[in-house]
């Protein structure tokens, strides 16, 4: 566990995004109050730095493109409307505040799924089954299938972490928990997706023979 | 190379499978990805912006289960309108709990039959009364009908 402390600290000082790096906090402030500003050209710097993550986030835990985009637009609207009329205070808990409204999103999207059972069995059957495109390489596919089927909160550790790109740290803030437990929630949930194309690979390999 | 040394490459070569699978997710949606977003952003209340899977549309819902609806009562109803009708329900039920012709009629009587009823059953008592007052004052006594009937 030392090593992975060690390991995920160094990248915790390093810092990996934009938002983590000195400096970068105040900057991302400063965008957020000119956009609470009503400045259009501030929104659209906000969109592009996180749409494509919020829907990648998405995407990782609903299996499903369109989907995905609806909860990324649902999101922004939430947000402009918070940060518009000023209930959002800033306080340099953008990026955290962010991620659990696209969290929340994603698990009430899950919900109403899980009222439709019919409908989650066909859209994630259609999502995680289809055949891969041109562009799509089967290692991509695999590691996709994998990472759906780890448990929920292994899900979420992996979407928050990789796909939404957050630190340790700002998940520990938007979950309320402690960074070494997140950290070896992560290690875990990295070891059962070895497991699991562990053995998808062994499987194929015995068809292949 | 050590069992420590060898979890930290693996953890480091999944990290790195990840982070390409999260730049695949992110790369996905096209060109007008933040335009959509944006708009949709502003909409007030939110509504979804199409992007470029539109969705199937669903405007023949109303129209099938209004086809469903008329043949469903076609099928429940068709039936029931071929059935024969059948009127003065309440004598059959009367006759169907096993009363005489006699008890149906008075049951369904006027209250004026009603009395005219009663008024035939006083006559039928005065004349039963005034019969024996008779047979009281002739004396006779009769040890059955057939005797009383001779003597009157």
């Amino acid at each position: 566990m030392s090593a992975v402390n060690e390991d995920i600290s160094g990248r915790l000082v390093t810092g990996r995004h934009p938002a983590d790096a000195p400096g970068e906090a105040e900057v991302l402030a400063a965008l957020v109050a000119r956009a609470a500003s009503g400045e259009q050209a501030a929104w659209g710097e906000l969109v592009g730095r996180y749409a494509r993550r919020v829907y990648a986030l998405a995407k990782s835990r609903l299996h499903d493109p369109d989907q995905a985009e609806e909860v990324a637009q649902s999101v922004f609207a939430s947000v402009f409307q918070h940060v518009s009329s000023g209930r959002y205070a800033e306080r340099g808990q953008f990026e955290p505040w962010l991620f659990r409204v696209t969290m929340n999103r994603v698990r009430d999207e899950v919900r109403r799924r899980s009222r439709r059972p019919g409908l989650t069995l066909v859209r994630e059957s259609d999502a995680l089954h289809e055949a891969p495109g041109e562009s799509e390489t089967d290692e991509i596919h695999r590691l996709r299938d994998a990472v759906a089927s780890l448990g929920e909160a292994d899900q979420e550790i992996i979407g928050l972490r990789h796909h939404a790109g957050l630190e340790f740290r700002a998940i520990a803030e938007m979950l309320g928990e402690p960074v070494g437990t997140l950290l070896a929630r992560h290690h875990r949930a990295l070891h059962k997706l070895r497991a699991i194309l562990g053995s998808a690979a062994s499987a194929a390999g015995a068809r292949h023979e | 190379m050590s069992n420590h040394d060898k979890h930290h490459h693996e953890d480091m070569e999944m990290e790195h499978r990840l982070a390409s699978l999260a730049d695949r997710e992110r790369s996905e949606p096209d060109a007008g990805f933040e335009a959509r977003v944006e708009h949709a952003m502003r909409a007030e209340p939110f509504r979804r912006v199409p992007g470029r899977r539109p969705k199937k549309s669903t405007a023949w819902i109303p129209f099938v289960t209004a086809a469903c609806v008329g043949i469903m009562g076609y099928i429940v109803w068709m039936p029931m309108m071929n059935r024969p009708v059948v009127k003065d329900t309440a004598p059959a039920s009367v006759a169907d709990a096993g009363l005489g012709a006699f008890d149906a009629e008075l049951m369904l009587s006027s209250f004026d039959a009603m009395d005219t009823l009663v008024a035939e059953g006083e006559d039928v008592g005065e004349s039963l009364e005034y019969l024996e007052l008779q047979l009281e004052l002739d004396g006779y006594e009769s040890g059955s009908w057939l005797e009383l009937g001779g003597a009157l």
